[in-house]
């Protein structure tokens, strides 16, 4: 299959060996080797953690027990090496197993930093919505928000557990960044060949009409299968979206729900964020 | 008084003509078991007597009957008794060990089990599907978002204060940490710290200080909210699995609701879904699992296997109580089995595994086994009378009744045994087990003993012939004419070895009926005839007489030595009884007798090289007593006499022969010699009384068939006691020789009558001076063992 145009040339992935991680390496191999394009896993030794055993006032406490871990250099450089050892290696099997061109790459600094770094315009970053985090729930990790803000391409968030399949539902708020997000909605619906489902919201029937319409031609220039719901400000998206199935969410960076975090962690769904 | 018999008197002939039908055809069915009165009122009574120890023994040879006899009773008696309940097995939650066994009404064991398999099938739909429910997500991720937001105020409110005081809260791979920070948020640099002045490094330690008392704090409340997380998860489960669960088991429990045990059963299984939804829900799982699919398929079903019934007894298709026959009654063909299954090199049980025993099923009814069989089974025997004595059965195996087993096994709860065990078995076996078995007694009670004979009457050849009638008809044989049943009484008498006799070895009589139909058959007859049933019998004879022909050529061409003719001194033609595979044969044997002076001795030969047996010995000893009493009671005995069955091989035994043997010791003694033409059978007491002896019939035609062979000289016949004349049932062709005048059959009632048909000499009574007559026998005897005394005493008189 050709290079659909516009389509990000390569997918960069942030890994850090969590089970989150290694769940969104899987999506990302999957939606690189649809799209044709080159994987790049990324490991951050984080230097905010190499400062924080170097302090003298710092403190550091295992979570499943309580107690103080009292970690050196030496030994939180291990840890880092055995992550990115165990990182490397998934990205290879999946390399392998979807025969794509991947890379591999170990970063010093701070993580967000170095991630939208590593990210070039046009490159599609993937990101495991909580790593490491301090509760297991499936809110939003400090990374992710962070990267979602400031990235230069789009971002995909992946939830655990999730998987890139339909239907693609997108977002039309006239927002900055909503046009390319009913774009890239057409386009990924194309390319997992499932249905496309678009809000239009206005603060107007009229503007949420001509919304909706401007969906509906994206959609069927591309030749997928659409439905098309006008909304008026005042009905609350969520209770549209929880009526709806989701597979994947596509919204513009700017718009009112990507702006809403609360709104955003409660979705269980791949969000992918466009600009 | 000595007597020739009449040819009449060798063979009780049955008139046809008093038989009063044309064929068997005419004649209804016998309605009771001929000539077993005495067992079927001790069958009838065993079956009525409801109480603990009143099992059956039903004693008698082999092929009388007695099974399908006991059997008949029974079914009899079971169709009129309530059919007992069904018992499965199903698991013990609480001791999985310890299968519980579960009584259901007749029939309704095995739509339990289907109910129960119904009700697995169901569950692995209807939980799945409960939680994918949206209300089952909802309130799952209220409670997940629950804890998570504890959680989050818990550290948020940390992280708030950190930030406030320029300490970071820091998410690190295996912990967290509190590190002062810079304004951008990033932990500061080591070196930054140090440039800080030196009241504001205080400060940040002393923040430090206090925030890793709170974070301290809000870790250690970490396990406990996800504690209480997994708590109120599990509840949730539990909650919607209880609602998935509760209406499907509840229409089982309406169908089963009178019967408590069942109901407490199915109040478990609901515990354990409960519990173990998991199970239930991993059925849906995507996800391949290595280790299931290495495992035989069998086991993908493995956690529902306990929520299975193993239905051990079904009387579902049992009309009454059951009556069942265990034709191999081994160990655990009669309680049961647990079987094991190979499992990657162990063996493995469950309560799925436990096979019922012949007990089982039998329980509530009756149970017929073969004596000899259960004997015959290692432990089998103690096995039965543990169960019967308990009144319950436990499934135990063999290894492990033995304590040699240690595989892991189940040990299912015992069933109550409520059963009336009839033992089929021969007599010896019965006063063995009675002699030698203390609990025998107790647990049989009932000993059902049957008659191998019928009295010769009117009345009796009556019902013989309505018995032979019945036979025929359940055999679906050919009818017989009146003639043929004529001769088939005659053959009753001659297996029943008394003319005044019927046999009711109703094998031998169904296999002689059997051959005769074959031979009406073969002859294109629609009756069986006479000649049908003499052609089965001669075929009978024909089969099983090869060595006795070969016995008989070997007398005929003298390598056996038997005399037919002629006199010899100390010579008797004794006759014994031989059996073979069942047949009865005789076979005449030369007895010797050699006397010489000597201290009063009768020397046994067979005896001395230990021939012969102990009944056999106590014969010659006593003629010592005879000789000593007659002819020597004033002075010693001075003779020393030996007695030999000449080309005798193999051992003597029994007495009927000792009166020929006497006749041979005072033939030997007085020197006569005796008429080998002539043969002898029959004991003989110290009075000289001849007494009846065993196998008659076949012994007058053993020596017959001798002389047959030899040449009839007109001479020859057999002496056979008085009392065994009512026994005679001979071969018409020895009739018919007697008719002609060629053979003789004589009675004799004394060894007197004995010794002057042998010898052709008078015996002699003594007179009143206490003589025996001059010329007479006895009197050649007495003289000789005078003489005998007289060189005693001359050799023991001191020399002059």
């Amino acid at each position: 299959m050709p290079r659909p145009e516009s389509s990000p040339r390569r997918i960069v992935v942030a890994l850090d060996a969590s089970p989150a991680s290694l769940a969104a390496l899987d999506a990302a191999g999957r939606l690189a080797a649809r799209l044709h394009a080159e994987l790049l896993g990324l490991f951050v030794e984080d230097v905010n953690l190499l400062r924080l055993v170097e302090l003298p006032l710092a403190s550091h406490y295992s979570l499943s027990s309580g107690s103080d871990l009292r970690l050196d250099t030496p030994a939180l450089e291990s840890q880092f090496r055995e992550l990115a050892d165990r990182a490397r290696t998934a990205l290879e099997a999946v390399a392998a197993r979807l025969a794509l061109h991947a890379s591999f790459r170990v970063a010093r600094g701070s993580v967000t930093a170095e991630l939208l770094s590593a990210t070039r315009e046009g490159d599609l970053l993937i990101l495991g919505r909580a790593g490491h985090s301090l509760v297991r729930g499936e809110g939003l990790g400090g990374t992710a928000r962070l990267a979602a803000r400031s990235a230069p391409g789009p971002v995909l968030l992946l939830p655990p557990g999730a998987t890139l399949v339909g239907p693609v539902v997108v977002l039309q708020d006239a927002s900055v960044g909503s046009r390319s997000a009913v774009d890239a909605g057409v386009r990924l619906a194309r390319v997992l060949g499932e249905e496309l489902v678009a809000f239009a919201t206005a603060a107007s029937e009229r503007e949420a009409v001509a919304l909706a319409a401007e969906c509906r031609r994206a959609a069927e220039n591309a030749g997928v299968s659409a439905r098309i719901r006008a909304l008026v400000d005042g009905e609350r998206l969520s209770t549209a979206l929880a009526r709806e199935r989701v597979g994947v969410l596509v919204v513009g960076a700017e718009s009112s729900l990507a702006r809403d975090a609360k709104l955003l962690e409660e979705l269980r769904c791949a969000v992918l964020l466009t600009r | 008084m000595r007597s020739q018999l009449a040819p009449e008197q060798l063979y009780r002939r049955c008139d046809p003509g008093r038989l009063g039908f044309a064929t068997t055809s005419d004649l209804p069915d016998v309605p009771e078991p001929v000539g077993q009165a005495r067992a079927v009122e001790a069958v009838r009574f065993g079956i009525r007597i409801r109480r603990y120890g009143y099992n059956i023994y039903a004693l008698g040879p082999p092929g009388m009957g007695k099974h399908g006899l006991v059997r008949q009773f029974l079914e009899g008696s079971a169709s009129q008794e309530p059919t007992p309940p069904d018992w499965c097995y199903v698991h013990n939650f609480s001791d999985p060990r310890r299968p519980r066994a579960l009584r259901l009404p007749a029939g309704q064991a095995d739509a339990f089990r289907v109910d129960m398999e119904r009700l697995v099938e169901e569950l692995r739909v209807s939980i799945p599907a409960a939680f994918e429910s949206d209300d089952y997500r909802a309130r799952r991720k209220l409670i997940e978002s629950q804890f998570g937001e504890r959680s989050e105020r818990l550290f948020g409110t940390i992280e708030k204060r950190a930030r406030e005081k320029g300490i970071a809260l820091v998410r690190t791979p295996v912990g967290v940490g509190l590190a002062p920070r810079r304004d951008d948020g990033e932990v500061i640099e080591p070196s930054d710290l140090e440039r800080l002045p030196e009241k504001e490094r205080e400060r940040l330690s002393a923040s430090m200080a206090e925030l890793q008392e709170q974070l301290q704090e809000a870790l250690a409340q970490l396990p406990r909210e996800a504690r209480r997380q997994r708590e109120a998860l599990r509840a949730l489960r539990r909650e919607v699995t209880a609602f998935a669960v509760g209406h499907l088991i509840d229409e089982v429990r309406v169908k089963y609701s009178g019967l408590p045990e069942v109901m407490e059963h199915l109040d478990a299984v609901q515990e354990d879904v409960i519990d173990n939804t998991e199970d239930f829900k991993a059925e849906t799982s995507d996800e391949p699992d290595v280790l299931a699919a290495l495992l035989p398929r069998r086991r993908a079903a493995r956690p529902f296997r306990r929520y299975q019934v193993n239905v051990l007894v079904d009387h579902s298709r049992t009309r009454g109580a059951p009556v069942a026959y265990e034709d191999h009654p081994t160990h655990a063909n009669l309680i049961g089995r647990v079987e094991h299954l190979s499992e990657f090199g162990s063996l493995t049980t469950d309560f799925l595994l436990v096979r019922a025993g012949a007990l089982h099923r039998a329980s509530g009814g009756y149970l017929l086994l073969d004596a000899n069989k259960v004997l015959m089974q290692p432990m089998a025997w103690d096995e039965l009378k543990r169960a019967l004595r308990s009144r319950q059965v436990r499934v135990e195996s063999l290894g492990q009744a033995l304590g040699l087993l240690a595989t892991a096994s189940v040990e299912p709860e015992p069933i109550p045994l409520d059963v009336k065990v009839v033992l089929l078995g021969d007599r010896l076996l019965y006063y063995l087990l009675a002699d030698l078995d203390p609990e025998f007694l107790e647990l049989f009670k009932v000993a059902a003993d049957f008659e191998e004979t019928l009295d010769r009457d009117a009345a009796g050849e009556a019902l013989y012939a309505r018995l032979l009638a019945t036979m025929a008809r359940r055999e679906g044989l050919r009818p017989l004419d009146r003639e043929a049943v004529a001769r088939v009484v005659e053959h009753g008498s001659r297996l029943a070895s008394d003319a005044e006799k019927l046999s009711v070895h109703l094998e031998s009589l169904a296999d002689l009926l059997r051959q005769a139909d074959h031979f009406a058959g073969e002859a294109g007859r629609e009756a069986v005839g006479r000649n049908d049933v003499e052609h089965a019998i001669d075929a009978q004879v024909r089969r099983m007489s090869r060595v006795s022909d070969r016995m008989l050529e070997e007398i005929r061409r003298g390598t056996i030595l038997i005399d037919t003719g002629g006199t010899k001194v100390g010579q008797v033609n004794g006759l014994s009884v031989m059996q073979l595979g069942g047949y009865l044969f005789g076979r005449p044997s030369r007895i010797t007798a050699r006397v010489r002076l000597g201290t009063g001795r009768v020397l046994d030969i067979e005896r001395e090289v230990r021939l012969g047996g102990p009944i056999h010995s106590k014969g010659v000893l006593i003629l010592s007593g005879f000789l000593g009493e007659r002819y020597a009671a004033e002075r010693p005995l001075s003779l020393h006499a030996s007695l030999v069955f000449e080309q005798s091989y193999a051992g003597v035994e029994g007495d009927s022969a000792s009166c020929a043997e006497l006749c041979a010791l005072l033939s030997a003694i007085a020197e006569t010699p005796v008429r080998q033409s002539l043969a002898l059978t029959g004991s003989v007491n110290q009075q000289g009384q001849v007494q009846a002896v065993g196998g008659v019939t076949e012994k007058v035609e053993g020596f017959f068939d001798v002389c047959k062979a030899a040449g009839f000289t007109g001479e020859q016949g057999v002496l056979i006691p008085a009392a065994n004349v009512k026994h005679l049932m001979l071969r018409h062709d020895i009739v018919e020789a007697v008719e002609r005048g060629q053979f003789r059959v004589f009675e004799i009632e004394t060894v007197d009558e004995a010794l002057e048909l042998l010898t052709g000499l008078p015996a002699g009574v003594r007179d009143a001076k206490g003589e025996f007559p001059e010329g007479s026998l006895n009197r050649r005897v007495e003289t000789r063992l005078v003489g005998f005394a007289e060189k005693a005493r001359a050799f023991a008189k001191p020399a002059e």
